[in-house]
């Protein structure tokens, strides 16, 4: 064995180390932090925060993206901070993590649109629309299900509103406008209005608590058959989640 | 400078279109429900009509009231009868029509005609039988004095010699009798009757289509001379007329 | 002997340089971290009621049968056999604010061996009958005036009532879980102008109109000018 071979063995082992190594930090630093506000996570080089805005939206009514675009209070907002010492890059995905508890109910991810921009401090062109939003138009959610993000390892994570990579200190904010949308447009001029469904009992009087036809009638109501159309509504609720990971290769730079 | 003012405009104008269709097409809830229950109506009718009994009379003499109502086949007949099935009044005015309109001309005028005219709305109960326009069982009027009567409820087309103006309702039936005669007076002043005497120097046939004396005579008819006496009669007509309408109960 | 010196030597050799790759990484490891950072937010929520719209018909529909012209005044009397109610029910679990709905008229095909009446020698007329009654046909207020039929469908098969006031025709859910109803009343017959001479007993003049009606409801976004 000469001694180029045994240099190259170690060199590999050495690589293998390393990656041992890599894998043992990775698992050190997978912390779950769901659901906390202003997680900070230091290395000693790096803090990422999300500052973020939650929004609560009930009983709002189906409108059009110009409507929507312009309601208060429908917006979900990130300001990731980066505060970093020394040179380092970090790659991010920023994605919905969609919880829709009532599948059943009439709001689901094919009628809740989004409008989803980006702002970051300093830069000139503000803000950025991401996705196929801009200025006026927002996104079905379900437009989103297959987005994927750049660095995460959950291939079914879907709904990705955006990856980028930051170095030093930086602010980016994330602004995501929401609302129930029941224009669905399928194709060129053609609407689509879901939920609405009708139905037909028997007859029944116009004072539900009148049973029978004499009653319901001596007391000034009407007796007939009814036809009854729904908008059935719901409750859509959704998180942010963003997977930041250290990027390694520089081979970019 | 100018294009850009008009290329704002444009842009104006595209945004307010954009609007206006947002706003017509668009709403957050929608539900549009078409009824099921039929609701109809199906119209009823009314037929009005009159049987009519015309006369005609030639060769009448002038003659007194109680001549003329007591002759016979001078009575112009319309009963009248209606036929419905839903609710109408209907209000008529029943009328003569074309009064002397034939021979306006000749001697014979409204003035010279007198009429009875009565109504028998139950044929089985003679008491029931109304005389109108002045007329009585025993006397009649003039037609000239009907001239200035107008309808009550078809004003438009009845203008004169008014007969008679009702309501009817339901199925029924009226019947109108008219009897006519030419007056032995004028409207009050004595009937002038024009006598002639005609002579015929030429000779005439005692048949008129022979035109000769041979032929005539060869014919074994008489040829002369001949003397003709004349009273210049004339033609007086007229027609009913009935002017029909809906009254309305709120009228 | 040799050859197993030359090994160990060898051996000796590897592990230096892997000790001082090992404690070179070590160290860089420290230096560069590889840093990964998950967070999820709290959640948002947007959340919309439940609207439903109902069309209650009353089994008593009109059917008249030997329509003749009438004047407004009598056919706004036209009693119970000859007029049809039906009421319009809205609800809202929520607080949507106004639903605004109209009451349309669709004519429908005559029977066989009839004649469709012409749109412009039927009247209808709409009213809006009391919340509860004691004498319902004395209390109805009237919501459309009696109008011919051809001014409301004018070049299709449907037209809407145009209403009097708009309080009638509108449903204000200002507070959670309302249920609202507007029962209503129509009467229809046949106009008083209209020349009824050729109206016959035979077939060929037997005249019928049929007419349904049918209601549309709708919210319009708040901001969005008219």
């Amino acid at each position: 064995m000469s001694n180029k071979k045994i240099m190259v063995l170690s060199v590999v082992s050495v690589i293998v180390l390393v990656i041992a190594i890599v894998a043992t930090s990775y698992a050190m630093f997978t912390a779950n932090l769901s659901g906390t506000k202003a997680n900070e996570l230091t290395t000693g080089y790096v803090t990422l925060n999300c500052e973020e805005t939650t929004f609560k939206l009930e009983d709002t009514s189906p409108m059009t993206d110009a409507d929507g675009i312009k309601m208060e209070n429908n917006e979900a907002i990130c300001k990731l901070t980066s505060t970093m010492k020394g040179t380092m890059t970090i790659g991010y995905d920023i994605a919905l993590d969609v919880i829709d508890e009532s599948q059943e109910d009439g709001v689901n991810e094919d009628n809740v649109k989004i409008q989803v921009t980006k702002s970051t401090k300093g830069a000139e062109e503000q803000p950025k629309y991401l996705l196929e939003t801009d200025a006026n138009k927002g996104v079905y959610i379900s437009s989103i299900q297959d987005e994927t993000g750049q660095y995460n390892d959950d291939e079914d994570q879907g709904y990705n509103l955006d990856s980028d990579t930051i170095t030093g200190d930086t602010e980016i904010t994330y602004k995501i406008k929401t609302w129930v949308s029941n224009l669905k447009t399928t194709g060129a001029d053609e609407e689509e209005v879901p939920n609405i469904n009708e139905s037909s009992s028997s007859s029944t009087c116009s004072n539900p608590q009148l049973k029978t036809k004499e009653e319901c009638q001596s007391a000034g109501e009407i007796w007939g058959d009814e036809q009854t159309s729904t908008q059935k509504g719901g409750t859509f609720s959704f998180k942010l989640k963003i997977t930041a990971t250290q990027v390694l290769s520089d081979s970019g730079e | 400078m100018d294009n850009k003012k008009v290329l704002t405009i444009s842009i104006v104008a595209v945004v307010v279109l954009v609007i206006a269709i947002i706003s017509t097409s668009y709403a957050t809830f929608s539900a549009q429900i078409s009824g099921e229950k039929e609701n109809k109506l199906t119209t009823g009718y009314v037929t009005l009509k009159c049987d009519e009994e015309v006369f005609t009379l030639n060769d009448t003499s002038p003659m007194t009231d109680e001549e003329g109502i007591a002759l016979e086949s001078n009575e112009a007949v319309c009963t009248l009868s209606s036929e419905m099935k839903g609710e109408m009044t209907v209000g008529y005015d029943i009328a003569l029509d074309d009064v002397d309109a034939e021979t306006p001309d000749d001697d014979l005028t409204e003035n010279d005609v007198k009429v009875q005219i009565y109504k028998i709305t139950n044929e089985q109960d003679p008491a029931q039988t109304k005389y109108l326009q002045g007329t009585s069982e025993n006397t009649g009027t003039y037609i000239a004095n009907l001239k200035e009567k107008s309808g009550t409820y078809d004003t438009e087309s009845v203008e004169n010699y008014l007969i008679d103006s009702d309501k009817i309702t339901g199925t029924t039936q009226v019947i109108y009798k008219v009897k006519a005669w030419v007056s032995n007076n004028k409207n009050g002043v004595e009937n002038i009757q024009t006598n002639s005497v005609t002579n015929s120097d030429d000779g005439v046939c005692s048949n008129s289509e022979y035109n000769t004396q041979a032929e005539c005579e060869s014919a074994g008819e008489v040829w002369g001379n001949s003397q003709k006496s004349t009273q210049t009669g004339g033609t007086f007509s007229f027609k009913l007329k009935i002017g029909a309408t809906q009254i309305l109960e709120d009228e | 002997m040799f050859e197993e010196k030359e090994k160990n030597k060898n051996r000796g050799l590897t592990f230096t340089i892997l000790g001082i790759f090992v404690l070179l990484l070590t160290s860089a490891g420290i230096a560069i971290a590889v840093y990964t950072w998950n967070y999820t937010s709290d959640e948002n929520r947007i959340s919309t009621g439940d609207i439903s719209m109902s069309l209650l018909e009353s089994t008593d529909v009109i059917s008249i049968e030997n329509a003749l012209p009438m004047s407004d005044t009598k056919g706004k009397q036209l009693g119970k056999n000859e007029s049809f109610d039906f009421a319009v029910t809205t609800y809202a679990s929520g607080k949507p604010g106004d639903i605004n709905y109209s009451i349309s008229i669709t004519e429908d095909a005559v029977d066989e061996g009839y004649t469709k009446l012409g749109s412009e020698n039927v009247k209808v007329y709409l009213t809006v009958l009391p919340e509860k009654r004691n004498d319902a046909y004395q209390q109805e207020i009237e919501v459309v005036a009696p109008t011919k039929v051809s001014e409301i469908i004018k070049e299709n098969n449907t037209g809407n009532f145009t209403f009097k006031d708009e309080q009638y025709s509108k449903h204000s859910h200002t507070s959670s879980g309302s249920t609202i109803t507007t029962k209503y009343r129509l009467r229809m017959w046949v106009d008083s102008e209209v020349d009824a001479s050729d109206w016959k007993k035979d077939s060929d003049s037997k005249y019928q109109y049929k007419l349904k009606i049918g209601t549309a409801g709708s919210i319009k976004p708040i901001g969005v000018v008219e």
